[in-house]
C-alpha cells in the first residue's frame, strides 16, 4: 500500500470510530434535553395563555 | 421490486411515528419564537442530533457517494478538510459567538443591525437565492435513491417526488422547530446507526483489497491523491480550505447554533457534531467507491444510464438494492426518509423565515406573532414548489457536490465573509459590504448557468470552471470589502454594533 492509501484507510477507519461515539453519546444525553425542553415550552405556553387571560 | 413485506413494515411504521411527534407538538406553538427556534430552549445534546440529523441528509449521502464513485479515495480529503473547518469553528466561536451573543433570528438580521436596511434586504435575497438553489436537487435526488432501492420503474420518479415534499411539508407546516428538533432526534438514531451497518454491508460484499485495486486501476494514482486527481487536483482543494472558516454556517445549521441556550453551548455544539462530519463524508463516498468497484468488476451488472450516459449519482442505490439483506434494506430506507426529511424540514423553515423575518418584516413591522407564523407557512409551501420545479428542470454541470459547493460559495464569500468583517472589522462600512455581497452573489451564477452551456468558445471554458470562480469570488469578495470600506470611511462611517456588556462584544 502507498502513503496515500494506507492515509486513507486509517481515516476512515477513524471516521467511523467517532461517528460512533457521537450517536451514542448524542441519544444517551439527549433523552434529558428533550425532557427540558418540552417542560420549558409547556411553561411558556402556559405563561402566554395566563397573559391573554389577564388581557381579556 | 426490491422490497418484501419486512422491509415495507419498517419503512410504514417510522413514518408514523415521525408523524405522530409533529401532531403531538403542535399544542407546544405558543408564538413565533417557539415556532421558529423551539424557544431558543435547546440543550446540547439535542442541539447535535438535530444539526447532525440536518446536516446528513439523503442528498448528502447521494452527492457523496457519487463524489466517492467519481474521484475514488481522493475524495476523502473533502471530509477531511470539512472536519478541520468544524473543529476551527468549535475551538475559536468564529462567527457563531458573535451571531448567538446578540440574539438574532438569521443572519441577514445582523445586517441591519450592522450595516442598514437595504444591505439587510440583499444579504436575506442572496442568502435565499443560494440556499433555494442549493435545495433545488434535494427532491430529485431523494427520489432517486428511493426508486432504486425500493426498486420501482424509472416513470415513478416524478410521481415519488411529489409524494416526497408533501410528506416533509406536512409537519413541517404544522409543528414548527420544535416538531422539527423532535423528529431530528429519532431520525439521527436511525440514520446514524443504518450508515454504520451499510458501510460494514457495502465493504464486506466487494471486499476492501478488491476496492483499493479498482481504483488504482480506474483513476490510477490520482484516485488516492488528491492533488493528482483530474477531477479535484489542486485548485479544488485550495477553493475548500479557504472555504475552512466558514464550515457549517450555512443558514440551517446555523440557526441551530441560534437556538442554543448560549453560546459556549453553540462553540460545544460545533467541535462535538464535527467529529461526525468525517465519518458524513467518508462512508458514503466508500459506498459510491464499493459501488464502482462491484460495477467494474462484473460487466453482466449493469450500471444505471441516463440519456445513455452512465447515471453516476444512481450507482449507490442500484449497489445497495443488491446487496443489502431484507430488513436492512428497508432499515436503510428508512433512514433515508428520515435523512431527507430532517433536512428538508430544516432547509425549508429556515428560508421561509429568512424570506419573513428579513424581507416582509422589515417593510411590514406591525406583524403579530399568528400573522407571521402563518406567513412562514405559506413560505414553506412555495419554497417546496419551486424546489419540484428546480429538480425536473436544471441538471448539474459537474458532480451534485461541486454543484452544493459553488452555491455554498456564493453565500459563504458573499454573506458570511460580510458579516465576518462586520463582527471583526471596526472598518467595515455599507459600501464595502454592497460591493462584496453583489460580486460574490452574482460570479458564481456565471458557473451555474453558463458551466454547461455552449456560449462560451472552448478556450474560454476555464473561466466558468468551478474551481476557478469559486476561488475568484472568495479573492474578489474579500478585496471589495477591504477597498470598498477603505475608501469611504469618510462618506459613509462605520456603524457600531450594539454592545452586550456582559459579553464583552465590541465593534
Amino acid at each position: 500500500m502507498s502513503g496515500w492509501q494506507t492515509l486513507w484507510t486509517w481515516t476512515l477507519g477513524l471516521s467511523v470510530v467517532l461517528f460512533f461515539v457521537v450517536e451514542v453519546v448524542v441519544v444517551v444525553g439527549g433523552v434529558g434535553d428533550i425532557k427540558d425542553m418540552l417542560s420549558s415550552l409547556r411553561q411558556h405556553a402556559a405563561d402566554k395563555e395566563d397573559e391573554s387571560k389577564h388581557e381579556e | 421490486m426490491n422490497f418484501i413485506w419486512i422491509d415495507w413494515v419498517t419503512v410504514i411504521a417510522f413514518l408514523v411515528l415521525t408523524t405522530g411527534i409533529a401532531m403531538a407538538t403542535r399544542r407546544l406553538i405558543s408564538d413565533y419564537d417557539s415556532f421558529l427556534l423551539a424557544g431558543r430552549t435547546l440543550k446540547l445534546y439535542l442541539a447535535m442530533a438535530t444539526m447532525g440529523a440536518t446536516e446528513l441528509g439523503l442528498v448528502t449521502l447521494m452527492y457523496f457517494s457519487q463524489q466517492g464513485y467519481s474521484s475514488g479515495f481522493s475524495a476523502f480529503s473533502i471530509g477531511v478538510i470539512a472536519l478541520i473547518g468544524f473543529m476551527f469553528v468549535g475551538r475559536t466561536g468564529f462567527i457563531i459567538k458573535g451571531l448567538r451573543d446578540l440574539e438574532v433570528h438569521t443572519i441577514a438580521e445582523f445586517f441591519g443591525l450592522r450595516y442598514n436596511r437595504s444591505t439587510q434586504l440583499i444579504a436575506a435575497v442572496i442568502t435565499f437565492a443560494a440556499g433555494l438553489m442549493n435545495m433545488g436537487l434535494f427532491l430529485v435526488l431523494g427520489a432517486k435513491f428511493l426508486l432504486y432501492m425500493v426498486g420501482f420503474p424509472p416513470e415513478m420518479l416524478p410521481y415519488m417526488m411529489v409524494g416526497l415534499l408533501l410528506l416533509v411539508l406536512a409537519y413541517t407546516v404544522v409543528g414548527g422547530m420544535v416538531s422539527v428538533v423532535l423528529t431530528d432526534y429519532v431520525q439521527f438514531l436511525i440514520l446514524f446507526s443504518s450508515v454504520v451497518f451499510t458501510t460494514y454491508f457495502a465493504i464486506t460484499h466487494v471486499g476492501y483489497d478488491t476496492v483499493v485495486e479498482t481504483v488504482q486501476q480506474e483513476y490510477g494514482a490520482g484516485g488516492f491523491d488528491p492533488f493528482l486527481s483530474e477531477d479535484l487536483g489542486w485548485l479544488f482543494i485550495i477553493w475548500l480550505v479557504i472555504g475552512i472558516p466558514f464550515s457549517g454556517m450555512w443558514p440551517p445549521a446555523l440557526s441551530r447554533a441560534l437556538s442554543t441556550v448560549d453560546s459556549e453551548t453553540s462553540k460545544k455544539l460545533y467541535s462535538f457534531v464535527g467529529l461526525s462530519f468525517l465519518g458524513r463524508a467518508l462512508m458514503p463516498m466508500m459506498w459510491g467507491i464499493c459501488a464502482l468497484t462491484y460495477f467494474a468488476g462484473d460487466n453482466s451488472i449493469p450500471l444505471p444510464l441516463i440519456d445513455g450516459e452512465p447515471d453516476t449519482a444512481a450507482a449507490m442505490p442500484a449497489y445497495l438494492s443488491q446487496i443489502l439483506p431484507a430488513g436492512v434494506r428497508g432499515l436503510m430506507v428508512a433512514a433515508a426518509l428520515a435523512a431527507m426529511m430532517s433536512t428538508f424540514d430544516s432547509y425549508l423553515l429556515c428560508w421561509s423565515s429568512i424570506l419573513v423575518n428579513d424581507i416582509v418584516l422589515p417593510l411590514r413591522p406591525e406583524m403579530k406573532d399568528s400573522e407571521k407564523i402563518k406567513l412562514t407557512r405559506i413560505a414553506v409551501v412555495g419554497c417546496g414548489i419551486f424546489v419540484l420545479s428546480w429538480g425536473y428542470l436544471y441538471s448539474p454541470p459537474e458532480t451534485f457536490f461541486r454543484f452544493m459547493a459553488i452555491t455554498g460559495t456564493m453565500y459563504s464569500a458573499s454573506v458570511l465573509l460580510t458579516t465576518a468583517a462586520g463582527l471583526y472589522w471596526k472598518k467595515a462600512n455599507t459600501v464595502g459590504t454592497l460591493a462584496s455581497l453583489v460580486v460574490a452573489g452574482t460570479l458564481p451564477l456565471t458557473t451555474i448557468f453558463l458551466g454547461d452551456s455552449d456560449i462560451l468558445p472552448q478556450a474560454y471554458r476555464w473561466m466558468v470552471e468551478d474551481k476557478v470562480v469559486g476561488i475568484a469570488t472568495f479573492v474578489s469578495s474579500f478585496a471589495c470589502m477591504v477597498i470598498g470600506s477603505l475608501l469611504t470611511q469618510s462618506s459613509h462611517p462605520p456603524k457600531a454594533l450594539p454592545t452586550r456588556q456582559e459579553e464583552g462584544i465590541t465593534i
